[in-house]
């Protein structure tokens, strides 16, 4: 049987990967906030089409 | 898992149990952790055991037979919450009555083929000829020469009068298992290393705040989940627990970064303003305000000599008015919150500074060290 990757944890993964990297850059930084307006929703399509990709043709 | 509820409910609707699992987790956090407890009892309750017939809990089941099974589960759940967060007085318990009279409409309005009445009793030959004669008994009619369909080949397919069959436990391979026993022990060894690596940096100077902590923490276990997730390390399964985890550790860091984003400030509608003014007859040493609205006013102090004044406050705004004709050096910490000087402005987690007025050069000096919680500082 050919191994499948896990996208669940993949994709969960890279979210929490995300979230603390933010998590971090206000700990040590003055994030600025335009940018993170901007990344995070380019960053959600990013992980929805990462996840999408990866179950086509599962069933 | 604990009583297998969620797994249960996920195979009823046929989705992954983890997503069923965390509904649930936020959920509870969101309304309160009695509620979700109360919810998960009842469903413990409600639900059949996977073990068919021979559940503890079989008898209670014939109610719910009734009914829509997921229909009725979310019922309970709905009902379970709103009833305890109209007894704690939660606002948001008041919206979940939409729901919950809208799916017990449902409930009712829907029932399932066991609501149904039985089926006639079937005919096995459909060509018997009345009698001529016909007598007050009953008259048998004939078979056919198969037995009809509707008949068990086994008597007893269900094991409803068997002894019990107890639920043979599904063996874990020791090779999954020795995976997650890997997997768990890097994790632990990038956790110390990180966090050994943050103890360093907070001991040479460098602030690290709990916002850094859960991060860092937070930023080793994605980094697992992504290595878990490929193809080769996949095939031997997920380690377990690892995503329960790496979500609450996820929630815990949201909570921290919105209370840095969001200042918390009581309502100053419904607080009073305790006002402490401090002459120059009574300078405490040590000032603890309650919680709410408070107001310091310094501004009718003269001392003669240094002086030092510690203002502690746990929750809520606090104001301190400076004296004018007087060298001040103000201290403050605030843990969550906003903070307020004439030229400053700070909000976040873990805020500290300092503001100076005057020159203390022949003049004695008065220090103020204030402390605030959660809250927002003023000064003036």
């Amino acid at each position: 049987m050919k191994a499948r990757t896990d996208v669940t944890a993949l994709v969960f993964g890279t979210l929490f990967l995300f979230m603390a990297a933010l998590g971090l850059w206000m700990a040590f930084g003055d994030p600025s906030w335009t940018l993170v307006g901007s990344l995070i929703p380019l960053g959600l399509v990013a992980v929805g089409v990462l996840g999408l990709s990866l179950t086509r043709n599962r069933t | 898992m604990v009583g297998g509820v969620c797994s249960g409910l996920a195979q009823h609707w046929n989705i992954d149990p983890l997503l069923v699992r965390l509904a649930f987790v936020l959920v509870t956090i969101y309304l309160s952790g009695v509620a979700g407890f109360m919810a998960y009892v009842a469903l413990w309750l409600v639900i059949p055991e996977a073990s068919a017939q021979t559940g503890w809990n079989r008898r209670w089941q014939a109610w719910f037979a009734r009914y829509s099974g997921p229909l009725a589960s979310v019922f309970v759940v709905l009902l379970v919450f709103t009833t305890t967060g109209l007894v704690f007085s939660f606002k948001s318990a008041i919206f979940l009555l939409i729901p919950l009279a809208i799916v017990g409409f449902q409930l009712k309005k829907r029932p399932t083929a066991a609501m149904q009445p039985p089926p006639a009793a079937p005919r096995y030959a459909q060509n018997a000829q009345p009698t001529a004669n016909p007598s007050p008994m009953p008259v048998q009619e004939p078979l056919g020469t198969e037995p009809p369909p509707e008949w068990f080949t086994h008597p007893d397919p269900a094991n409803l009068y068997g002894p019990r069959v107890e639920a043979v436990p599904v063996p874990v391979p020791p090779k999954r298992r020795r995976y997650t026993l890997r997997t768990w022990s890097l994790i632990a060894i990038a956790l110390g290393v990180t966090w050994s690596g943050l103890a360093m940096a907070q001991h040479f100077g460098v602030h690290v705040s709990s916002l850094a902590w859960l991060s860092a923490t937070l930023a080793v276990l994605a980094l697992a989940l992504i290595m878990v997730s490929r193809p080769k390390r996949a095939q031997h399964g997920r380690p377990a627990g690892l995503i329960l985890a790496a979500v609450v550790v996820a929630i815990a860091t949201a909570l921290s970064m919105s209370s840095g984003l969001i200042p918390i400030t009581p309502s100053t509608a419904t607080t009073k303003t305790h006002d402490v003014s401090v002459e120059a007859a009574s300078v405490p040493e040590v000032m603890e305000l309650p919680v709410g609205s408070n107001r310091v006013d310094l501004s009718k102090l003269e001392i003669t000599s240094d002086r030092t004044i510690h203002i502690k406050q746990d929750v809520g705004d606090l104001t301190v008015v400076l004296p004018k004709d007087v060298a001040v050096i103000i201290d403050y910490q605030v843990d969550i919150g906003e903070a307020t000087a004439p030229g400053t402005d700070k909000d976040g987690i873990d805020i500290q500074g300092r503001y100076s007025v005057g020159e203390p050069v022949n003049k004695p000096t008065l220090t103020v060290e204030v402390s605030l919680g959660v809250g927002k500082l003023e000064i003036r």
